[in-house]
């Protein structure tokens, strides 16, 4: 018998529950491990000591106290509905996890968001279904203008702007004084 | 003194195995338990059909253990007394939460009251200044020189103070272990319940808590 093997043992051994054959192998090491023979005195005293502790003895009044708190507690949570229904007994833990904070926010987000997209639309598809089909086709086609139109003007900015810069210096150089002369305060 | 440790708690608990060799009579107790853990079961079922008489006989089956373990581990009666109640309180508030068909309840009170002296444990860890070996050992002798061992109250009271001197050195998961296997007579696969570990592991912090209290009794000159 190794010394882990005895470790694992050694509470069984001193509760007194092992087999006889186990406790003597037990013992047997004991003899020639210093170590765990070491483990086992200290074990010894230890349990010597708290078996001449002396029990603990109730404060007068608290049970009475406990009880006089919990009459004006709050009844138990769930109360009879909860002891009453086999099925709410069984059921109860698969709902209890809707009414946590995180999850009755996201659901109220989700009810939100649902509402904003559905009024929006609503009002969206009433506009288009009430609306006169060459109306309509105009009102694309000024749309689609105006956002080519849009495009284009966008365009010539953003390509506009290198060749301004690029042709700075010429103009600086074949500027006259006078705009120098303009350009300072 | 083993004997009538045994034999006195098995009175009181219905659970603890009555003295016949062995420090714990696994078989024996194990029904004891199991009949326990039945009759709690139809006492939480009827509190909470708003039986006011079944909330009284859990109580006060319980508040024992419950006060044992609060005041093995604070050491100061005034805060066992405080978690006590704070524990029956929070029971009572969240008795529907308790599933029957995961834990005994009073495994599902003991790990209850584990969690609330963890947090005490740590909310107090600043306030705990030790106060040298050297000197809680002069005043433990002081103490048993001016009472003297004659009389008995004093000496039980002197016993519970070394008790509690060398579990205050011993860290929270050790002194759990110990607290609850030596001094709650608890089994090992209760214990796994209560601290929801594997029993490997509670054997292990059983063998270890029990040598640490060894090298602080002989560090305090209580045991040579």
């Amino acid at each position: 018998m190794n010394c882990r093997r005895v470790e694992n043992l050694l509470g069984d051994y001193l509760d007194r529950v092992l087999p006889v054959d186990e406790r003597r192998a037990v013992e047997d090491h004991f003899a020639d491990c210093a170590r765990c023979s070491a483990a086992k005195e200290d074990m010894d005293l230890a349990l010597e000591f708290l078996d001449g502790t002396p029990h603990v003895e109730l404060p007068e009044g608290l049970v009475a106290n406990i009880l006089d708190a919990t009459v004006h507690a709050e009844p138990p949570a769930g109360g009879m509905a909860a002891a009453g229904g086999g099925v709410m007994s069984w059921v109860r833990p698969f709902l209890q996890p809707l009414f946590e904070p995180r999850f009755a926010m996201s659901v109220a987000l989700a009810i939100v968001s649902f509402s904003i997209l559905t009024w929006s639309g609503e009002k969206t598809l009433d506009r288009w279904q009430n609306a006169d089909p060459i109306a309509q086709v105009r009102t694309a086609t000024t749309g689609l203008d105006r956002a080519w139109e849009q495009g284009v003007a966008v365009y010539h900015q953003a390509f506009s702007t290198p060749e301004v810069d690029t042709q700075a210096p010429d103009k600086g150089e074949s500027a006259s004084p006078d705009a120098g002369t303009l350009a300072t305060p | 003194m083993q004997r009538n440790r045994m034999a006195s708690e098995a009175s009181v608990q219905p659970w603890s195995a009555p003295w016949s060799g062995s420090r714990h009579e696994s078989g024996y107790s194990e029904q004891i338990a199991r009949d326990a853990a039945d009759r709690d079961r139809t006492l939480v079922k009827r509190c909470l059909h708003g039986d006011g008489g079944a909330w009284e006989a859990l109580v006060r089956t319980h508040t024992r253990v419950v006060y044992a373990t609060c005041y093995r581990f604070t050491g100061h009666p005034e805060d066992a007394r405080d978690l006590t109640q704070d524990v029956f309180l929070r029971v009572y508030r969240g008795l529907a939460s308790y599933q029957p068909g995961a834990a005994a309840f009073r495994t599902w009170l003991l790990r209850l009251t584990r969690n609330l002296l963890i947090d005490h444990y740590r909310k107090t860890r600043k306030d705990r200044v030790l106060e040298p070996i050297e000197d809680q050992v002069a005043g433990l002798r002081e103490k048993s020189i001016i009472g003297g061992r004659a009389d008995h109250a004093l000496a039980k009271r002197e016993i519970s103070e070394q008790l509690h001197a060398a579990l205050d050195r011993m860290s929270p998961e050790l002194r759990e272990a110990v607290i609850l296997r030596d001094l709650q007579q608890m089994e090992y696969q209760e214990i796994a319940g209560v601290l929801d570990i594997p029993q490997g592991t509670v054997k292990s912090r059983i063998n270890r808590g029990r040598r640490d209290l060894a090298k602080h009794l002989r560090a305090m000159g209580v045991r040579p």
